[in-house]
């Protein structure tokens, strides 16, 4: 008769089964691998703890000694099923491996793209937010912080900062600077800084030239684009144009070229037929 | 000196999920960013372009869904297809037309044009607005020609609003070129006719000014209504969601 191997005749076997018959119910593999190794390292440190304390014991009666302290397996075996809901164990599983896909999927293709793979990428006019609520970046284009921040060159006639701001669509459209300047030739510029920003970057808004209507006090229209005043070759004065945009807003400078003299307010309004919203701009707040 | 050290929080079963299922739902939220936030259903689309304008939900009284086009691309023998949606709301005073565009059955952005209509700027008693019949949007396949060459198709469709109670059949006669063209169309739920001219092919732009005469019938066949004009043009046309 072939003689049993040390495993199943010796000290090891009924540990193993002890353990074995303890973790039985924890049905989340991981978990079960886990638990059962802090079992047997516990064992094993109360095994040592009883041959240091009663040095004449056998391994078996260390071992036996140590596992009826424990206490019955089966009994042990339940409440550790009780206390590792499996459910739990494989959500864990499927997150990280959700995760994973998602960090390949993401990374991978943002790296196939390049720049254009991170958001705003390598477009000078992204921004994450308007912090300084002027078009663009500080550094970018400072040009936009001499139009509208009051300095002392003569042509700037005066600054604004009308702060206006109104809720539509869940939107907020903002009026949140402005500054008249003086061309070569006496022709009087108008500059405004106006913003949409929501929080549902999915969704957010934009502004169409089309549908701005401009008048002053005096009963003037100011046109925009093909509408507006051109120069002699052409070139368009007076326009709405992007300048600034991020996940959640988008910045736009209203240029309008031929402001009366006389004129002490400004009327937009904004809307396809009718008005969607309207800002009033009052020359006379503004200081220069 | 003591050093500073920063431990993160140790984390359980529970709060490990919860981590690994926001991260997810971050990483999900900037790759469906990336592809510009594509929404499921057309209708969907076409409500988020309202939104995108700032302008209140409007009625919708016509969504032409095209079959889809073909497109083939160079090597492949399989096409890719698209469908292409129209959709017709009508607001306080105005009429808009968003087409959506190459909109792949799946994952992503269909482009987005927006046409508005001033109603209450036009004279005769029913609006009339014009969309392009989008169907004949398609990719053929030139077997005698080298590679494959896109063609775009349109045609001019016309569509009648503010019907008068109890008109069941509309007729549309326009001319162009000494050319008279008559088409007539039945009335949706809606209440609005929808009137096609696949002949008069080529952008739509091309049938701005050209005289119409729209007759409107009842259920005893009496006409309702008859009315002249020249086919309007739309007051704006906004492509949404490009960025130069």
């Amino acid at each position: 008769m072939k003689e049993k191997s040390d495993r199943e005749t010796g000290p090891e076997f009924s540990l193993d089964q002890w353990l074995d018959t303890a973790v039985r119910g924890i049905r989340f593999g991981p978990d079960r691998r886990a638990v059962r190794a802090e079992l047997y390292g516990h064992l094993e440190d109360k095994i040592a703890d009883l041959r240091r304390i009663f040095p004449d014991l056998t391994d078996q009666e260390a071992q036996e000694r140590a596992l009826a302290g424990m206490g019955d397996a089966a009994e042990i075996g339940k409440q550790l099923a009780r206390v590792h809901r499996p459910w739990l164990g494989y959500l864990w599983r499927v997150s990280q491996v959700l995760l994973a896909l998602c960090l390949v999927w993401y990374l991978g293709f943002n790296i196939s793209l390049g720049d254009d793979g991170w958001p705003g990428g390598d477009d000078s006019d992204f921004e994450w937010w308007d912090f300084d609520g002027l078009p663009y970046d500080a550094g970018l284009i400072d040009w936009y912080r001499e139009i509208y921040l009051p300095g002392d060159d003569p042509d700037q006639l005066l600054t604004l900062s009308p702060d206006l701001t109104t809720r539509i669509g869940g939107q907020n459209v903002s009026l949140l600077r402005g500054a008249l300047w003086e061309e070569d030739g006496g022709a009087r510029v108008l500059y405004l800084h106006l913003r949409v920003d929501s929080w549902k970057f999915w969704e957010l808004g934009e502004l169409e030239g089309d549908w701005l209507t401009i008048t002053d006090d005096r009963g003037n229209t100011y046109g925009l684009g093909l509408e507006g005043p051109k120069t002699e070759l052409g070139g368009l004065l007076s326009s709405l144009s992007g300048r600034g945009y991020g996940p959640f807003h988008h910045c736009y400078v209203l240029k309008l070229w031929g402001i009366d003299p006389e004129a002490e307010r400004l009327r937009l309004d904004y809307g396809p037929v009718g008005s969607l919203f309207s800002f009033t701009v009052d020359f006379e707040e503004g200081a220069a | 000196m003591k050093k500073f050290q920063f431990h993160l929080p140790r984390l359980g079963r529970r709060g490990k999920i919860l981590r690994n299922l926001l991260a997810t739902l971050l990483l999900l939220t900037l790759i469906w960013g990336q592809f510009l936030c594509p929404l499921f259903w057309p209708e969907w689309e076409f409500r988020r372009a309202e939104r995108r304008l700032l302008l209140p939900p409007s009625e919708v009284v016509l969504h032409l869904d095209s079959p889809g086009g073909r497109i083939y691309r160079e090597g492949q023998s399989r096409p890719i297809l698209r469908r292409d949606h129209q959709f017709i709301g009508v607001g306080d005073g105005y009429a808009i037309t968003v087409a959506l565009k190459d909109r792949p059955p799946l994952f992503s952005a269909p482009h987005v044009y927006v046409e508005t209509w001033d109603l209450s700027a036009q004279e005769g008693k029913v609006k009339v607005i014009t969309t392009s019949i989008a169907n004949l949007y398609a990719d053929w396949r030139r077997e005698a020609e080298e590679g494959f060459l896109r063609t775009y198709r349109f045609s001019m469709g016309l569509v009648a609003l503010d019907l008068p109670a109890g008109t069941v059949q509309g007729e549309l006669t326009v001319e162009e070129d000494g050319k008279t063209y008559q088409t007539d169309s039945g009335v949706n739920d809606a209440g609005v006719c929808l009137f096609s001219f696949p002949h008069l092919e080529g952008d739509v732009s091309f049938s701005y000014g050209l005289p119409y005469t729209l007759r409107l019938y009842g259920q005893d066949g009496a006409v309702l209504l008859e009315q002249t004009g020249s086919i309007p043009q739309s007051d704006a046309l906004i492509t949404i969601g490009f960025r130069s």
